[in-house]
Parts: structure tokens; C-alpha cells; sequence
């Protein structure tokens, strides 16, 4: 469950440092965090949309839901399948 | 929009100095290089992280006996509460930004309403304090002219219609100082056992009838009605031909009761006081002086030149 594929990844695709790469992949998502709380919604096109949702029955108690896109879901679940 | 989000991604890196201008290059789409390097280690995996946002996990699930995968989101507990709270005090931010306008609206509109409900009902007491006031004038000046008409048509007993005069002459002292008093006796008359000269205490109420075709009526003194039935001098200057500090004395009958009654001049230098100690032969017997003219405000300041009634019980001579 750890980052380090991606780290990699991305240190190849930009050329930078594993270190620094990191910082980058952390930073993603906590701008995707700080846009959520800001609009209470935010869809990342190609995966899947975050939103806060308020629980029945109580006020100003927000879970966070999310709803993959269906490209997504069938680029993780199902490509292996069709390979 | 896609493109835009992603632009403003690189701003946020540049912004929290996560990168530099100089570090990628601007054709290079960051957000998308990250997704990508994310869904490709995610497809190997049963679950993916997202730093401390949270992470993937593939699930499955049946429907209609069909097995459906899917994947799901797990937030990190402290992540969820931190944007929970963001976004609770954001809404906030955002109703006190929308709402301020009305709520300035409704606190005017409010306050007007109070204002407006003052002025109206400090204009119906107002009104209605003034219609009492006028209907009490109208029933007080019915029942005077009613107590003199029917004072006048019954003859009542000299006891209580008494000629106010400066002469022993009633008749002539009506031509010559155009009016005649009529004084009402309204309460009991208080009697002292304590003095040997027991005065009646008498609160009375003095009303001057004049006779109309002799009123200077641009006298402030002279106060009269609509129909000009009941005419009033309000003030008790000197109108009789004693000099001050003179007086002169009369036998009047009230109620059965012989009284001297004195008209006295007031002096300079005058005070109840003293003419108390010189009518009634007792100083501490002056508010009774005062009583009896009732024109007098303030009993501590009597002006000199105006006229004073006294009355005193018979002393046998």
C-alpha cells in the first residue's frame, strides 16, 4: 500500500528527485483535500468524484463519499480481466 | 475545466513552494503524470494509497447474483474531521457573506416597525388624553353653568352665593368694578378648636363673574368659554380701591356661620406669616390664607398690590 511505485513514476515522468517527487504526490492531495472542504465537492476527471455528505439526522456531520467513474473502475478492476 | 484544475495545481505547487517555475516544464500536465502513476500502481494492488487523504480498495459486490467490483474509499479519520471542520467553517463564512444584507433589512424593517407602533400609540393616548381632557373641560363647565343658573333661578340662601365687593353697596359695587364674585363653597369647611379665633378652613373655589358688556376681553387675566357663558379672572390683583397694606372688612354668612371677611392690600415687605399673626392672631395659621386664594403659587412669594381674602370667625365686639 505504500507510494513507492508511483514516487517513481513520477520522478521519471518529471525528473526529479524521489524526495521531492514525494512532496508532489502528498501535495495532490491535499489540494484535493483543501477543495473539498472549500466547495464540499470536487471530481478528479478519469477517477471519480469526492463530495461531503451530511449524515441523516444530524447537522453539520459530513461523511466523505465517493463515486468512482466508470473508466475508472474498469481501468483497475477490469483490464487484467481483458488482458 | 479539466485543464483549468490542473493549471491551478501547478500554481498551488509554485505557491507552497513545492516547485519552481524552472523545475517543470509548463507543457507538462503534473496532475495527470500523477493519476496515471497512481491508477498504474493501484491496478496491481488491492488497495492504493492517497498519501494521508485516505486510500483505494477494490471491493466486490453481488447484484443479481452477478458479481460487480467497484472501488471504494476509505478517508483517513484525522483528514475527514480536518475537512469536515474547513468546510463547516467555510458554509459559516459563506452565510455571514450572503446573509448580512438581510439581516440588515429585517433589523431596519423591525426597528421601523417598533418606531412606526410607538408613534402610533403614542398618538392614540395622546389623542385619547386630550379627548378626556376636553370631555372633562365640557362636563366641568356644564356644571358650573348649571351651579349658576341654578344658583341664579332659585335664589339660593347668601350662604353660598356671596357678593365679593370693596363697598357695603353690592349694586353699585358692580357697576364700578364690572365684576362680582360668586363664591362656591365645594368642601366642608374645617373648623380648629385649638385657637380661640377658630377660622373656617374652607377650600373654596373662586369664580368671578363679570358682566359681559364690561370685559376688556384682551385681558390675559380674563379666561372664558367657547360662548363666552362663564368668564373668568384668573389672577386677584388689586382691582379695589384700597391702597396697600389696607384692608376692608365684611360680614358674610356661610352655611349658617357669621365670618368677618377681610380684603386686604398686600405690602411690601408682606408675608403670610405676618398677616396671618394680624387677621387670624396665629402665624402658624397661614396656609389657611393660602387656601383661601388659591391664585397664589408659591407662598413664599406674595407680590405687592394684590388682594387677599381673609376670612376670620365673627368675634363677638
Amino acid at each position: 500500500m505504500d507510494n513507492e511505485k508511483i514516487i517513481k513514476i513520477i520522478s521519471e515522468k518529471l525528473n526529479l528527485s524521489p524526495e521531492h517527487s514525494e512532496k508532489i504526490y502528498n501535495s495532490f492531495w491535499k489540494y484535493i483535500e483543501e477543495l473539498l472542504a472549500q466547495n464540499g465537492i470536487i471530481e478528479i476527471s478519469g477517477v471519480g468524484t469526492f463530495s461531503l455528505e451530511e449524515k441523516e439526522n444530524s447537522k453539520n456531520e459530513y461523511t466523505i463519499k465517493f463515486v468512482p467513474d466508470k473508466e475508472f473502475v474498469e481501468e483497475i478492476c477490469y483490464s487484467g480481466d481483458k488482458e | 475545466m479539466k485543464k483549468e484544475m490542473s493549471e491551478l495545481f501547478r500554481t498551488y505547487l509554485i505557491k507552497n513552494n513545492v516547485i519552481s517555475k524552472k523545475d517543470i516544464k509548463k507543457d507538462k500536465d503534473i496532475q495527470k503524470i500523477i493519476l496515471k502513476a497512481m491508477i498504474k500502481s493501484f491496478k496491481g494492488a488491492e488497495t492504493q494509497k492517497l498519501s494521508d487523504f485516505g486510500y483505494f480498495k477494490k471491493t466486490s459486490k453481488m447484484i443479481n447474483s452477478k458479481v460487480e467490483k467497484t472501488i471504494n474509499f476509505i478517508p483517513n479519520d484525522d483528514s475527514q474531521n480536518k475537512i469536515k471542520k474547513k468546510f463547516v467553517i467555510h458554509q459559516k463564512e459563506l452565510n455571514l457573506v450572503k446573509f448580512p444584507l438581510i439581516k440588515i433589512i429585517i433589523i431596519t424593517l423591525v426597528i421601523l416597525l417598533i418606531i412606526c407602533a410607538f408613534i402610533f400609540g403614542f398618538t392614540v393616548i395622546s389623542k385619547t388624553i386630550n379627548n378626556y381632557n376636553q370631555e372633562k373641560q365640557r362636563l366641568i363647565n356644564s356644571k358650573n353653568k348649571d351651579n349658576l343658573n341654578q344658583k341664579d333661578t332659585t335664589g339660593d340662601s347668601f350662604s353660598n352665593v356671596i357678593a365679593d365687593s370693596t363697598s357695603d353697596n353690592i349694586a353699585d359695587n358692580t357697576a364700578d368694578i364690572n365684576y362680582n364674585l360668586i363664591k362656591t363653597k365645594t368642601d366642608k369647611d374645617q373648623t380648629s378648636d385649638t385657637n380661640k379665633n377658630q377660622l373656617t378652613t374652607s377650600t373654596t373655589q373662586t369664580t368671578k363673574v363679570a358682566v359681559k358688556e364690561k370685559i376688556d376681553f384682551t385681558d390675559k387675566e380674563i379666561k372664558t368659554n367657547e360662548n363666552k357663558s362663564i368668564i373668568i379672572k384668573t389672577q386677584a390683583v388689586n382691582d379695589t380701591k384700597l391702597k396697600e397694606g389696607e384692608y376692608s372688612k365684611e360680614l358674610v354668612d356661610i352655611d349658617g356661620k357669621v365670618y368677618d371677611k377681610y380684603i386686604y392690600i398686600i405690602k411690601e415687605g408682606d408675608t403670610l406669616w405676618w398677616i396671618a399673626d394680624k387677621f387670624l392672631l396665629n402665624p402658624f395659621l397661614w396656609p389657611n390664607i393660602h387656601k383661601d386664594n388659591p391664585y397664589i403659587v408659591n407662598p413664599n412669594l406674595i407680590e405687592p398690590n394684590y388682594k387677599l381674602t381673609i376670612y376670620t370667625q365673627k368675634t363677638k365686639e
